[in-house]
C-alpha cells in the first residue's frame, strides 16, 4: 500500500472506531435511560400543561351560562386533573408505564373532556368518568403485555370472545343510523364491541404471525380475521372493517416481509372497495359528497359542510371554549370533535393536536422497538397501524382529504367504548416497551458485574 | 427480529407521513377555502353572530352610505331608490340570499371575525357592543347610477366599468337590478334572475371580442402573422360546416380582418393558428381557470381545449361554439391590454375601518399577472383603437381628446334565427390620466356596435366627468 492508501485506512478505520464508539455511547445511554423511573424535564413540563389546559377549560364549561353541571362536576374535574399529574409523575415508578407516552395520551383526553363538557355537560362528565375508568383498563393492560407468557392458550379464548362480542350487536343490537353495531347495557349505556374486538385481533394476529413462518400456518388468524370483517359489514360498519382490514395486512407485511402477497393484498382491498361502492348506497353517495358537497348542501352534503363551515370559522385561533355553534354539526360530539376543537380552539390547535397523534406514533414506535420477542413487536405495532389508520380516517375525512367514514377520532370522540378500547391499546404500547426493563437489568447488572456495552 | 424492527420503523414512517400529509392539505384549504367557508350562505354562525354584534356599514368610494345598521339591529339601505337599485347586486341584500354580495360575501368583516383578541378583550371588559368593521367599496354610486339609466330599458345584460391600472372595479352593474328593502318580489320573479350578479356570474358566448385573443395568439404564434391576407367572400368552409358573414369583405390583412371584425378571415386564421396554441393563449388570459380573488366571486370563463374539430376551433376563435365569458373577466382583458400586457387582479374593496377609526390593512392579493408581451399588447391597442375610430366600434367614441380603444361582438345566442343575438363592447381609454376600462353586455341587444358601444361611451364619459 502506498502512503496515501495506508493514510486513508487508517483515517477510515479511526472513522469507523468512532461511529462504533458513538452507537454503543448511545445505546447505553438508552439503557440507562430506560432504567431511570421517573419523567424527563421535558414531559413534566408537557403534563404540568396539560392540567392548566385541563383546569382552565372545566373551569370555563362550569361557568358557562346555559351549563348544567351535575353535583359530581366538580370533583370529577378534579380526579381528572390530578390524576392526569399522577400518571405521568409518580405512576411510573411502579407500574410499566412511558411517562412521555401517558402525557401525550393524557394531552389528547384532557382535550376532548375539555371541548366535550363545554358543549354538553352530561357527555363530558360521562367521558370523564370513562377516562378515569380508561386509566385503570390501561394500567391492567400494561401489565398484562409486559408479562404475558402463554399466548397460546389465551389466543383461543380471544378468537371466541371476539366473535361473540361482533356477532351481539346482529342478534341483541338494533339499526342506529344506518348501522346496526351498538347494543345497549343496562345502566352502562350503549356498547360498541367492534371497538374492544380490535384488541382481540391484534394479539390473535400478533401471535399467529410471530408464532408461525407459513402463509399456511396463519391461515387461522387470516380467518378470523375475515369473520370479523364479515361480521363487521352485515353491521354495515364498514369504515371499522376497512381499519381491521388494514391492521391485517400490515401486520402480514411487518411480520412477514413478503412484497408480493401485500400487494395482493392491497390490490384485494381496492377491489373489495370498488365492489363496495356498487353494492351500497351510501358508499356511493359519500364518495359524491366528498367530491362536491355543494352540490346537496341541506342532504347528503350538509355534514361535511358544516364541519367545513365550522373549521373556516374558527379562525386561526378559535372562536372561544363554549362559543361557536358546534351542535349544527351532526355526529359534532364523536365522529366530528375535531372540527368542533377547530371552532372553538383554532387551526393553530388543530394542526397541533395531529401533531400530538404523530408524536404519540414515534413515541409507540420508539416503545416497539424496544421489545426483546417478535410477539411483543407485533403486538405494539398492531396497536400503532389501528391508531393511526383510524386517526388519519377521520381527521382526513373531516377535512375532506378523502371520503368519510363512519369511525371515531381515539381518544378524543364521546363514546365509552372507544375510549377505554384506545386506553387499553395504550396501555399495550406502555407494556411492550416496559418488558424490556426487566430482561435488561437482568443483562446489564448480572453478567460479570459489569455495566456499559455487551459484546 | 432486526428485519422487523426495520419494517416498523418504515411503517412508522408512513403513518407519520400520513399525518403530515393531513396536516398540510388542512393548512392548504383553510388558506385558501377558509374565508369562503365563512362567508358561505349556509353558515348559521353568521346569523347567529349578528344577533350580537352590531354589522359595520358599507359605503362608496366618495363615502356615500349603501348599507348601514341601526340600533334597532335592522339592516338599512340607501335613501334613494335609485342608488339602492343601482348597487344592489354589489352590496347584497342582508339575508345572504345573494350570495356574492358584499353583505354576506365580506360579512367575516363587516360582523367583526376580523377584530384581534385584545380588541374582544376590550369590548368585553368596557362593555362596549361589539361592532363590526366598516367597508368602503372602490364602486362609485353616481357612476352606477349613471350607467343603469344609459341601459337599455326592459333588456337584460351587465356593465362593467374598472380601473385598468389599479384593478379597481369603479362599477358593476347587472340588469335587471333589485332592490334590497323588498328582496321577495325579486324572490317571486326567478325567471328574471335580478338577484343574479351578471357581471360576475353571467358566462356568454363573447362572439367577436373574443377576436382579441385570437390576435393576441395570432400574434404570438404565428411569425408571419403580420402578411396574413385573406380574401373574404362571405363564407368559408371549415369541415363540413360553413363560418358565414353578413357580407364579403374583400380582400382583408390581419389589420381589417380585425377592424371589420371579419368571422371568416379569423376562422382562416384559427385554422393556421391550431388548437394548441390558441388553447394555449386562451389559457394564459386567464379561460379555464379558477378564479380565487380575495374580494369576489367570479364564475370560471371556459374554453374548450379537448375534442375539438375543425369547425369548433374556427367557432372558438370567433368566440362562439362553446366558449364562455363572464362580462367582469372581458374587461380584466381590456385592462390586460391597456396595462402592456398584464392583468390586474379586480378589486372591490377600497378600506376597511375599524370601529375605532383604525385602518385595517386589505388582502395583499395575488397582484397583476402577464398574458402577453407588451410588444404584442402594443399592436392590439392599435388595433382597438382603429376600432373605434372607423371600425365597428365608431359609436365608442369619445372626443375631448380621449382616445377610446374597444372591440364590438354579436354574439349568436341561439340557432333560433328570431333570437337577437347578444351585443357586446369591451375596451378602454387609452389615457393614463383615465385609465377607465369597460365591458357591456345587452343581452338579446343585437349588434355590438350600435347597442352596446353608445352604453360604453357613456359610462366612460360619465367616468371621465366624475374624475374617479
Amino acid at each position: 500500500m502506498s502512503r496515501e492508501e495506508r493514510k486513508r485506512s487508517r483515517a477510515g478505520k479511526e472513522a469507523a472506531g468512532l461511529r462504533e464508539a458513538k452507537r454503543a455511547d448511545a445505546e447505553t445511554r438508552d439503557r440507562v435511560r430506560l432504567l431511570a423511573k421517573g419523567p424527563g424535564g421535558s414531559v413534566a413540563w408537557i403534563a404540568i400543561l396539560t392540567a392548566v389546559f385541563e383546569a382552565a377549560g372545566f373551569l370555563v364549561a362550569l361557568q358557562r351560562p346555559g351549563s348544567s353541571p351535575s353535583l359530581l362536576a366538580p370533583e370529577l374535574c378534579l380526579a381528572v386533573v390530578l390524576s392526569g399529574l399522577f400518571t405521568v409523575l409518580i405512576l411510573p415508578r411502579f407500574l410499566p408505564l412511558d411517562p412521555l407516552l401517558m402525557a401525550l395520551v393524557n394531552f389528547l383526553c384532557g382535550t376532548g373532556m375539555v371541548v366535550l363538557l363545554t358543549v354538553s355537560c352530561e357527555r363530558g362528565e360521562r367521558q370523564m368518568a370513562f377516562y378515569l375508568a380508561g386509566l385503570v383498563f390501561m394500567s391492567v393492560m400494561s401489565l398484562a403485555a409486559e408479562h404475558l407468557r402463554h399466548p397460546r392458550m389465551t389466543t383461543a379464548a380471544a378468537m371466541i370472545l371476539g366473535l361473540a362480542l361482533l356477532g351481539a350487536p346482529l342478534v341483541l343490537g338494533e339499526w342506529v343510523n344506518g348501522a346496526k353495531n351498538w347494543i345497549t347495557l343496562p345502566g352502562l349505556g350503549s356498547f360498541q364491541p367492534s371497538e374492544f374486538v380490535k384488541l382481540c385481533l391484534i394479539f390473535v394476529l400478533a401471535h399467529y404471525f410471530s408464532a408461525h413462518r407459513t402463509v399456511l400456518q396463519m391461515m387461522p388468524a387470516l380467518f378470523f380475521a375475515a369473520a370479523c370483517m364479515l361480521l363487521l359489514m352485515l353491521q354495515r360498519d364498514l369504515g371499522t372493517a376497512l381499519i381491521y382490514y388494514l391492521t391485517t395486512l400490515v401486520l402480514f407485511f411487518a411480520a412477514s416481509g413478503n412484497v408480493p402477497l401485500t400487494v395482493l393484498g392491497v390490490g384485494g382491498g381496492m377491489g373489495a372497495a370498488a365492489l363496495g361502492y356498487r353494492m351500497f348506497a351510501h358508499v356511493k353517495v359519500r364518495v359524491s359528497m366528498w367530491r362536491n358537497p355543494w352540490s346537496d348542501p341541506t342532504g347528503g352534503g350538509y355534514q361535511i359542510i358544516q364541519a367545513l363551515l365550522a373549521i373556516g370559522s374558527g379562525g386561526l385561533f378559535g372562536v372561544g371554549l363554549g362559543q361557536g355553534t358546534p351542535e349544527k354539526i351532526p355526529e359534532y360530539f364523536n365522529d366530528f370533535i375535531f372540527a368542533v376543537v377547530c371552532e372553538q380552539l383554532g387551526q393553530i390547535f388543530g394542526v397541533l393536536l395531529l401533531a400530538a397523534y404523530a408524536a404519540l406514533i414515534v413515541r409507540g414506535m420508539t416503545l416497539v422497538l424496544r421489545a426483546r420477542r417478535s410477539f411483543g413487536m407485533l403486538l405494539g405495532c398492531g396497536v400503532l397501524t389501528t391508531l393511526s389508520v383510524q386517526t388519519f380516517m377521520i381527521a382526513a375525512g373531516v377535512i375532506k382529504l378523502i371520503p368519510l367514514t363512519g369511525v371515531t377520532l381515539p381518544f378524543l370522540s364521546y363514546g365509552g367504548s372507544s375510549l377505554m378500547a384506545c386506553m387499553g391499546m395504550a396501555g399495550i404500547l406502555h407494556g411492550t416497551g416496559a418488558g424490556a426493563r426487566q430482561a435488561l437489568k437482568h443483562e446489564l447488572f448480572t453478567a460479570d458485574g459489569r455495566t456499559g456495552v455487551g459484546a | 427480529m432486526k428485519v422487523i424492527r426495520r419494517r416498523i420503523r418504515l411503517l412508522a414512517a408512513l403513518f407519520v407521513g400520513l399525518f403530515g400529509l393531513t396536516g398540510a392539505y388542512f393548512c392548504y384549504s383553510v388558506y385558501f377555502y377558509g374565508g369562503r367557508w365563512v362567508a358561505n350562505p349556509h353558515n348559521p354562525r353568521i346569523s347567529a353572530q349578528k344577533k350580537a354584534v352590531v354589522m359595520g356599514s358599507v359605503t362608496d368610494r366618495e363615502g356615500t352610505p349603501l348599507a348601514w345598521t341601526d340600533e334597532t339591529g335592522q339592516r338599512r339601505y340607501s335613501a334613494s331608490r335609485d342608488t339602492r337599485l343601482a348597487v344592489s347586486q354589489v352590496v347584497g341584500d342582508s339575508e345572504g340570499k345573494v350570495s356574492t354580495g358584499v353583505d354576506t360575501f365580506h360579512a367575516q368583516i363587516l360582523l367583526g371575525f376580523k377584530t384581534g383578541l385584545m380588541e374582544r378583550l376590550g369590548d368585553a371588559v368596557l362593555g362596549r357592543t361589539h361592532r363590526g368593521d366598516d367597508v368602503q367599496l372602490t364602486v362609485s354610486e353616481r357612476l352606477s347610477r349613471a350607467v343603469s339609466s344609459a341601459f337599455p330599458k326592459g333588456k337584460r345584460g351587465a356593465v362593467v366599468v374598472m380601473n385598468w391600472k389599479s384593478g379597481e372595479i369603479l362599477s358593476m352593474v347587472s340588469m335587471p337590478q333589485f332592490d334590497p328593502v323588498d328582496v321577495d318580489s325579486a324572490l317571486e320573479d326567478q325567471q328574471a334572475g335580478a338577484l343574479v350578479n351578471r357581471c360576475t356570474q353571467g358566462l356568454y358566448p363573447p362572439g367577436s371580442t373574443f377576436k382579441i385573443v385570437t390576435l393576441a395568439s395570432a400574434l404570438q404564434h404565428l411569425p408571419d402573422a403580420e402578411e396574413f391576407a385573406f380574401d373574404c367572400t362571405g363564407y368559408y368552409p371549415v369541415g363540413s360546416y360553413s363560418v358565414t358573414e353578413q357580407s364579403a369583405h374583400g380582400l382583408m390583412d390581419l389589420s381589417s380582418a380585425f377592424t371589420n371584425s371579419c368571422n371568416t378571415a379569423f376562422a382562416a386564421l384559427s385554422q393556421e393558428l391550431g388548437y394548441e396554441s390558441l388553447g394555449a393563449t386562451a389559457e394564459a388570459f386567464a379561460f379555464n381557470e379558477n378564479f380565487l380573488f380575495d374580494d369576489l366571486i367570479i364564475y370560471n370563463s371556459s374554453y374548450p381545449i379537448d375534442g375539438l374539430s375543425a369547425e369548433d376551433l374556427a367557432w372558438s376563435s370567433i368566440g362562439q361554439g362553446r366558449v364562455l365569458a363572464t362580462p367582469l373577466h372581458m374587461a380584466l382583458i381590456a385592462c390586460a391590454v391597456a396595462n402592456g400586457g398584464r392583468m390586474p387582479e379586480p378589486r372591490l374593496l377600497r378600506q376597511v375601518v375599524s370601529p375605532e377609526g383604525r385602518v385595517r390593512p386589505l388582502s395583499a392579493g395575488h397582484g397583476s399577472r402577464s398574458v402577453m408581451t407588451a410588444q404584442i399588447a402594443g399592436r392590439v391597442e392599435s388595433e382597438m383603437i382603429r376600432v373605434v375610430e372607423r371600425g365597428t366600434g365608431t359609436r365608442a367614441a369619445l372626443g375631448n381628446g380621449y382616445v377610446v380603444a374597444g372591440k364590438t361582438g354579436t354574439a349568436e345566442a341561439s340557432d333560433d334565427k328570431n333570437v337577437a343575438a347578444h351585443a357586446w363592447f369591451v375596451g378602454y381609454v387609452t389615457s393614463g390620466r383615465a385609465p377607465y376600462a369597460v365591458a357591456v353586455l345587452v343581452e338579446n341587444g343585437g349588434s355590438g356596435g350600435r347597442v352596446a358601444a353608445p352604453i360604453a361611451r357613456r359610462a366612460l364619459q360619465k367616468a371621465i366627468d366624475l374624475g374617479l
